[in-house]
């Protein structure tokens, strides 16, 4: 970027010695990123943890630590029930703020802008600040240690809604026009016409709600009291203990709960990709 | 007639974006003439609120409801189990004599005082490096996007692990050079730095992705005209690129404030707060107050509190920023 602009008197000198710089500055932070996951993957695969020697793993790798922790251990109930709460929440919050969201980039009704505005106003409020009143109803409608209580406070936040009025915004209107010619109702445009034109902004929506939820851990530490409805994060939280850790079982326990993030983000990254490299943020 | 619009980019602009209304098209379905049926002039008129009802009715019940019911419970005292009563201001008062409160209200600021220049410098530092001419960019970009995979959780089990006073990577790395065992999570000056590092370390790549689209849409002719003036390539990095790249900036820092305001993960899994009170945060010392103690009427009000200390600082960003916008 700055080499092609910036013309020295010994231009090939220059570029070089930055170019060394540059992949070197790189090669560090990539070794000092991914370093560190591949050290856990080494661990998890150890026979016996005891003082874990960089690639003394290759010696005798095995499957012993993801063999207890998927069959002799509640993990696997702590990944069903994220799996099925990070599942569910996303599909119900793609159709209600999509459907909200429709509705405040298209519709014209009374109270839209200070409907918006109120949306808009709560995203800075701390989880710690609704965390104790949300506990509380919880208790009251017994919903304590059910999926229920995981997911129903998730659909609340109003973030999506935002997401999804940026992205209906981007459809030509024409598109509903026709469809309104062609008799289809509100709802019928709704399904027919905007749905299917919104599937980058749901696929990058959707990627967001389902990683929030996969590593959510505030919230069902207080209300997934036992193992039938705790999910990943404050299951694993439990595996570290202060003294005597069993690292076999805690790093393949880690590396087994990364592996649906790792699929997500692989199934969905040229969205995200667009998503990102789209490319207005600042006005030029 | 095709209106050209511009496609969803960055989250930054999805955030700042929506917060100016954007011109309604006008709806076809309101120009009808006056004669329609009733009925489908009701269903017109409701129509729009069917469709935000299903989000309200959830944002409602889960959101505003339990903040209306947080201020009210900041007034008031007792357990959940023997019942709550009012007690007036006694929960503010309380609060202003409580040394662990403030002591980990501190930690919180403290700690986000050194998250924020140092996810900046990292991401934007790693954007610039990136975006220039260079082969294996996508090799490097998958690199810094790994620790992303990971939960703060995960995160946090997996850096217990590496700074383990006996045995673990860091201290074996340290001992070949021969230096001696460093006690990281024990010493109450280094447990805030160690998690400002893990933070650094797991939302590198999030920056790095966010400063490179930015990077990336600054128009290459600015650059063209920097160079013809004979600037270097340094003063068009910090005459160019940085100032066209402030709403980018003013958005990773404000989200970055609200979300490290409220570090609760790490030190929970990797400390439980101390040594002592040493990485104790505000919102585990909510959490301990409220679900150890039961003390839900204080922990309400020191929640409180967070809340309007993130409302002021990012109100304060926004004002500072603007005012360096418009010179």
């Amino acid at each position: 970027m700055t080499g092609t602009a910036n013309i020295p008197a010994h231009p090939n000198r220059g570029r070089t010695i930055k170019d060394i710089f540059t992949y070197l500055a790189l090669a560090l932070a990539g070794l000092m990123s991914a370093g560190p996951v591949v050290y856990l993957l080494a661990t998890s695969f150890k026979q016996t943890y005891s003082r874990m020697v960089p690639l003394s793993v290759l010696w005798s790798p095995s499957l012993a630590n993801y063999h207890t922790i998927w069959f002799d251990h509640p993990f696997k109930q702590w990944m069903i029930n994220s799996l099925v709460v990070a599942t569910i929440a996303t599909i119900v919050i793609l159709f209600l703020d999509s459907l909200a969201g429709y509705a405040f980039a298209r519709k014209r009704f009374r109270g839209k802008d200070s409907l918006f505005m109120l949306l808009l106003s709560t995203l800075m409020i701390p989880l710690a600040v609704t965390l104790l009143p949300t506990f509380l109803l919880a208790n009251r409608l017994n919903l304590v240690d059910s999926y229920q209580a995981l997911i129903l406070p998730a659909l609340a936040y109003p973030v999506g809604v935002f997401m999804m009025r940026q992205f209906i915004q981007t459809i030509p209107s024409e598109l509903e026009d026709a469809g309104r010619i062609d008799g289809m109702t509100d709802l019928g445009i709704y399904f027919r016409v905007i749905l299917p034109l919104c599937i980058p902004g749901l696929a990058v929506l959707g990627l967001f709600t389902f990683l929030t939820q996969w590593s959510a851990f505030l919230w069902p530490l207080i209300v997934a009291t036992s193992d039938r409805s705790r999910t990943i994060p404050p299951g694993l939280a439990t595996i570290p203990g202060q003294y005597n850790t069993d690292w076999g079982l805690a790093t393949a326990a880690t590396v087994s709960s990364m592996v649906p993030m790792l699929i997500i983000f692989a199934l969905f990254q040229r969205y995200l990709r667009q998503g990102f490299s789209g490319g207005r943020t600042t006005k030029g | 007639m095709y209106r050209e619009t511009p496609p969803v980019s960055s989250a930054s602009e999805l955030i700042l974006a929506s917060a100016t209304p954007v011109p309604v098209e006008r709806d076809p379905s309101q120009t009808k003439p006056l004669t329609a049926p009733l009925r489908q002039r009701i269903t017109q008129a409701l129509g729009p609120y069917l469709f935000i009802l299903p989000k309200f009715l959830f944002f409602g019940i889960f959101l505003l409801y339990p903040l209306v019911r947080a201020l009210m419970l900041t007034f008031q005292g007792g357990a959940i189990l023997s019942g709550l009563h009012w007690v007036g201001f006694r929960n503010y008062e309380r609060i202003i004599h409580d040394d662990i409160f403030w002591r980990s209200l501190w930690n919180s600021v403290y700690y986000t005082v050194l998250v924020i220049p140092s996810v900046l410098i990292t991401g934007i530092g790693l954007a610039a490096l990136l975006n220039r001419q260079i082969k294996f960019r996508a090799v490097f970009l998958i690199l810094l996007v790994v620790p992303s995979v990971a939960s703060t959780v995960a995160a946090s089990v997996i850096w217990s692990y590496l700074l383990q006073f006996d045995g673990g990577l860091f201290n074996q790395l340290l001992g070949i050079v021969g230096i001696g065992p460093v006690n990281w999570l024990g010493d109450p000056q280094l447990v805030i730095p160690v998690f400002v590092a893990l933070e650094v370390w797991r939302g590198a790549g999030f920056y790095t992705i966010l400063f490179m689209a930015a990077m990336q849409s600054i128009p290459t002719h600015l650059y063209d005209a920097a160079s013809i003036d004979g600037a270097t390539g340094w003063q068009s990095f910090r005459l160019v690129t940085l100032p066209l790249m402030r709403p980018t900036i003013l958005f990773a820092t404000v989200m970055a404030t609200i979300w490290n305001l409220q570090l609760f993960d790490s030190p929970y899994v990797m400390t439980r707060g101390g040594p002592g009170y040493a990485s104790m945060t505000i919102v585990m010392y909510i959490y301990t107050q409220a679900f150890r103690y039961d003390q839900m009427g204080l922990a309400a009000a020191m929640a409180l509190v967070l809340l309007i200390l993130i409302m002021l600082l990012a109100l304060a960003q926004l004002l500072i920023f603007r005012k360096e916008i418009e010179f």
